[in-house]
């Protein structure tokens, strides 16, 4: 029950920043703060060129595969370690109740 | 609170660099003795970095129109302390540098040390100071979780002020610009990433109690429930 209450909540803080949103925000809605703190950085230093370039960087489309990628590979791993102490747990109740 | 490729001065670049290596050189000591353990503790080491892989994916949305990632660092320092996290947390940026661009090599030093040193302290810091208190196992975590998402990005704003301080109000101002586009988009997301690591927790609670006691998360007396 108190998990369900949990994963409600966040549903709720995720959905939030779509019905009601605080200031004005970033020009381009929901732009990263990784980003703007580099947009911040050109404020402060306007000659500042970045002295070392990224080997790659992925398109906005290819990125948000890739992201989703790694949250599958963490998320099947949370996943199995769950269902692992799970059927431990279930296999010691069952032998207890014998 | 990826500080982006060649965002930093090559001297602070390097600085951090420096400062991170010995945590790391000891997280992997911590690691190695870990995997020779039970299978148990390597399963949720397991799980910790998984965690770690899945929440530091995750770009949400925030109050503030801005958008940014929980760390999920927070629910391996609560089982595992914090020594071990230096090495997840430097293997999940190096992750997303290889393969999704995102973060650097030059500035890696720099987001291993908001991410998974100081927030990796503060998390187990915090966890260890609410349990002693009295309080219970899922408010603890919450509050680890919760506070160590804040405090990476405060150390992120923190070290951007520091390699570019203001012309005019100095270091201070840099540091109020640098918060101000971080913290308050952070604290949902924080909350977030909080409750979820709860979540978390609160499952292996229920179906692996004997694991949690063993790396003492948990105390034999009055802990029934999470």
């Amino acid at each position: 029950m108190k998990n369900v209450l949990i994963i409600v909540a966040c549903i709720m803080l995720l959905f939030a920043p779509s019905v009601y949103q605080i200031g004005n925000g970033p020009e381009e809605p929901f732009r990263g703060t990784d980003n703007q703190a580099a947009d911040q950085i050109t404020a402060i230093v306007p000659d500042y060129k970045p002295w070392w370039d990224l080997h790659w960087a992925p398109d906005s489309f290819l990125e948000g595969v890739l992201f989703t990628i790694e949250a599958a590979l963490g998320a099947a791993v949370v996943g199995y370690v769950i269902g692992f102490f799970r059927g431990k747990n279930e296999k010691l109740q069952e032998k207890l109740q014998k | 609170m990826h500080i982006m490729e060649g965002y930093l001065p090559a001297s602070h670049a390097s600085g951090w660099w420096l400062a991170t290596s010995p945590f790391l050189a000891w997280g992997i000591r911590s690691a190695g003795k870990i995997m020779k353990g039970n299978k148990e503790a390597k399963l949720l080491l397991g799980a910790s970095g998984g965690f770690a892989f899945v929440l530091s994916a995750l770009k949400l949305p925030s109050v503030t129109g801005s958008s940014a990632h929980p760390t999920g660092i927070g629910l391996g320092s609560v089982l595992f302390g914090p020594q071990v996290m230096c090495t997840i947390g430097f293997v999940v940026l190096l992750f997303q540098v290889m393969f999704l661009g995102h973060g650097g090599i030059t500035t890696l030093g720099a987001n291993t040390f908001s991410m998974a040193i100081v927030g990796a302290w503060v998390a187990w810091g915090v966890f260890r100071s609410l349990k002693a208190l009295g309080l219970s196992l899922a408010v603890s975590v919450f509050f680890a979780a919760t506070l160590a998402d804040l405090a990476t990005y405060i150390t992120t704003a923190l070290q951007l002020a520091l390699a570019f301080p203001d012309p005019v109000s100095g270091l201070s101002g840099a540091l109020a610009k640098f918060m101000g586009i971080f913290a308050l988009t952070q604290v949902p997301l924080a909350i977030s990433e909080g409750l979820l690591t709860t979540l978390v927790v609160n499952v292996f609670h229920s179906h692996g109690r004997e694991a949690l006691l063993n790396l003492g998360v948990i105390s034999k007396v009055g802990e029934s429930k999470p």
